[in-house]
């Protein structure tokens, strides 16, 4: 097509809309006075929940203008708060405690951790508390994590409570442990391996060419270790390289899933590129 | 075969690598032993997927057939030639130009290359698809590296050199330019898709692409996906929790015909600036999770591919109003306050390394990645450098080679004149 061509149909295309021009240019910027108004809307509790709601999106929207919503966002901070205090179940608190867990606020993480002590706090499911928590690379609740893993049977809660001892030196052994373990469940052991992987690349290529050369191993998992072992490439060594690519090898001789087939490709693709 | 073709710029491994921007190319004779001889040639497209138009001088549109008069003395002969729009490659080799005899159309030599350009991630194939998650999926690695450098720019702290001031589109095209070439220096055929978020995206949020969320919040694939192990810092996998429908387009965000009207009247880059606000933030607020928040969004990959669509929207608003001069004052506007790094002049962090106030304290990542098909913009680009991406102002007097290396599919190549009226 020719651009002139392509310019005169986008422009016909344009003219079509019915849009007026100035409705137009008012939709995209929060004014100072409207951020307030909102933040007044979002913190009543006798406003309808629906508006209270729009409010809250519409200023997670404005908070993306940061420098102008720069002097609006301690406010923001202390509204959202109060939310979570008084009315946690509900949607909106929910979604406050969200967006102040990715804020890594004190406030909101004591909360969560406290509910996460509480067996029978109901405010917020145990998997998604120990997600929001493990926001904070700095993990400052291991021990509440570590806890919660040896106390819970649910395997969602548990791959959280994993997720979040990523951020533990003192959890490698375990994780290390976990990935190689063939009665856990392969998620349980996914989270293990990503971990260590990260930690220590070379100690994971030895697991994983294990796993990826068990017939007898949990295809998916195969599949996905040979995703993180071409990811990893440029940690290892020429020779690990090679030892992994034989495996590999070996493993798509055998009866592969198409996963574990795909995954395998591009893994050999990507080593080529080392020779 | 007797016809050589030769361009001012291939990569190391003499692959030739082109987008919508015209670029001079000459084609000779090699086998003659007439000085005197004329020889009739046509160029013409015989790729399969890629298309070239054709043009015996420079211009911004042409044929998809040129005819040349080749002397025997091997002197070369200029032609220019471009990109198709919508015409675009998927891979390296499929498009070809082909040069023929006048008389008889005998081959009389190839040149392969390919037409490199930006496409909407919703609609691109699953060849490309899996190339470029592949490419990303090692660039991550396992957590460190180059593109935990490009995620460390993208932080509260520094807000103020890339966000709520004049100079946002072009730092965040920088931003994601800087990204794109990290890419193709692992896989040299892959562009950074961009997600249209004012439109239905179903190819895109499912788990062989950019993943759906379980009930916590955590986006899942396919095993063996590229993604599958993605972790930044101590958060293993990627926090996202969509609040629309896959089938839909989010309903927060304002259309493109709306975002190209934020210019208002005059069409000027002081109101249309205010697409911060809306789409861009209320795309990145369609979410919860780590693109919720400006802290954690580069951890997300899916934020690149949002901010390739913000960026496209901006070259789209500058092709249809011939916005890509800094002399014009409806194409770019002096920062609030005067702050350092928003005025057109000025070197942008982290890639100028400054770390003085009021820029932050540290300036993580070094020089913009280098490409292997431009010059342009160095390693320490300014705000005016991201300006005339395209080279659309340059014409014949700067042929290739002036351009920053990407363009998007849909948003065409059109030469802007001093009074900013097209060629075309």
């Amino acid at each position: 097509m020719k651009a002139s061509d392509y310019r005169k149909q986008y422009a016909q295309s344009l003219e079509s809309e019915p849009m007026p021009q100035a409705i137009r240019q008012s939709v995209a910027r929060e004014e100072p006075a409207t951020i307030e108004a909102r933040l007044t809307t979002l913190g009543d509790c006798m406003v309808e929940a629906d508006e209270r709601m729009k409010a809250f999106n519409d200023l997670s929207q404005a908070s993306f203008e940061t420098v102008r919503f720069a002097r609006h966002r301690s406010r923001w901070f202390e509204v959202l708060r109060g939310i979570v205090a008084m009315e946690p179940e509900t949607p909106l608190g929910q979604e406050a405690i969200e967006t102040l867990a990715l804020e890594k606020d004190d406030y909101i993480q004591g909360f969560l951790a406290d509910c996460l002590d509480d067996p029978d706090c109901a405010v917020i499911e145990p998997a998604r508390a120990l997600r929001l928590l493990g926001v904070d690379d700095h993990g400052r609740y291991v021990a509440t994590a570590k806890k919660v893993y040896a106390r819970t049977d649910d395997i969602a809660t548990k791959r959280e409570a994993l997720r979040a001892l990523a951020a533990d030196p003192g959890s490698k052994a375990m994780m290390a442990e976990v990935y190689a373990d063939k009665s856990l469940d392969p998620d349980l052991r996914k989270i293990g391996g990503m971990a260590m992987q990260r930690a220590d690349p070379l100690a994971y290529s030895a697991t994983a060419r294990q796993i990826v050369a068990d017939e007898g191993e949990d295809d998916d998992l195969r599949a996905s270790s040979v995703a993180a072992l071409t990811n990893i490439a440029a940690a290892l060594a020429p020779a690990d390289r090679k030892a992994v690519a034989d495996d590999v090898m070996k493993a798509m001789a055998g009866k592969p899933s198409a996963a574990l087939e795909k995954s395998s490709e591009r893994l050999m693709e990507h080593y080529k590129s080392y020779e | 075969m007797p016809v050589v073709f030769e361009f001012p710029r291939t990569d190391f491994a003499g692959r030739l690598f082109i987008g919508w921007t015209p670029i001079r190319g000459t084609a000779r004779l090699t086998d003659s032993n007439d000085p005197f001889e004329r020889r009739e040639i046509i160029l013409r497209n015989a790729g399969w997927q890629g298309r070239l138009w054709f043009a015996d001088s420079y211009a911004d549109e042409g044929a998809s057939e040129l005819r040349l008069t080749l002397p025997g003395d091997g002197s070369p002969v200029e032609f220019w030639m471009a990109g198709e729009l919508m015409m675009a490659s998927e891979r390296y080799g499929d498009a070809i130009i082909e040069a023929v005899d006048a008389n008889d159309f005998s081959p009389l030599g190839t040149q392969s290359l390919m037409i490199r350009v930006r496409k909407d991630a919703n609609t691109m194939t699953a060849f490309e698809r899996d190339r470029f998650l592949s490419t990303l999926g090692i660039l991550n690695g396992r957590g460190f590296g180059r593109f935990t450098e490009i995620r460390d720019m993208h932080q509260n702290y520094s807000n103020g050199e890339a966000h709520g001031n004049s100079a946002f589109l072009p730092w965040h095209r920088a931003f994601i330019l800087d990204l794109e070439r990290e890419l193709q220096a692992i896989d040299a055929e892959v562009t950074l898709p961009y997600w249209r978020f004012d439109a239905p995206a179903p190819n895109v949020f499912t788990r062989d692409f950019m993943g759906v969320n379980d009930d916590v919040g955590i986006v899942q694939f396919n095993p063996g996906h590229p993604l599958e192990n993605w972790v930044t810092d101590s958060q293993l996998g990627i926090l996202r929790r969509m609040v629309f429908d896959p089938n839909n387009a989010p309903s927060g965000p304002i259309s493109e015909f709306e975002t190209l009207a934020l210019g208002g009247f005059g069409n000027t880059y002081r109101d249309f600036i205010g697409l911060e606000g809306n789409p861009h933030g209320s795309a990145h607020v369609s979410f919860r999770g780590f693109l919720a928040n400006i802290g954690s969004a580069a951890r997300d990959p899916l934020f690149f591919m949002l901010h390739a669509n913000v960026d496209r929207l901006w070259a789209k608003w500058q092709w249809l109003h011939a916005r890509h001069d800094r002399a014009r004052q409806a194409a770019y506007t002096p920062p609030f306050f005067g702050r350092v790094g928003h005025n057109l002049d000025d070197s942008m962090w982290p890639w100028n390394g400054a770390t003085f106030p009021p820029r932050p304290t540290l300036a993580p990542g070094g020089a913009l990645a280098a490409s292997q098909v431009t010059d342009l913009p160095g390693p320490q680009p300014t705000v005016a450098q991201m300006m005339d991406y395209a080279n659309v102002r340059g014409g014949e007097d700067l042929p290739s080679g002036g351009t920053l290396g990407f363009w998007y599919d849909d948003v065409p190549y059109q030469h802007e004149a001093e009074d900013g009226e097209l060629l075309g």
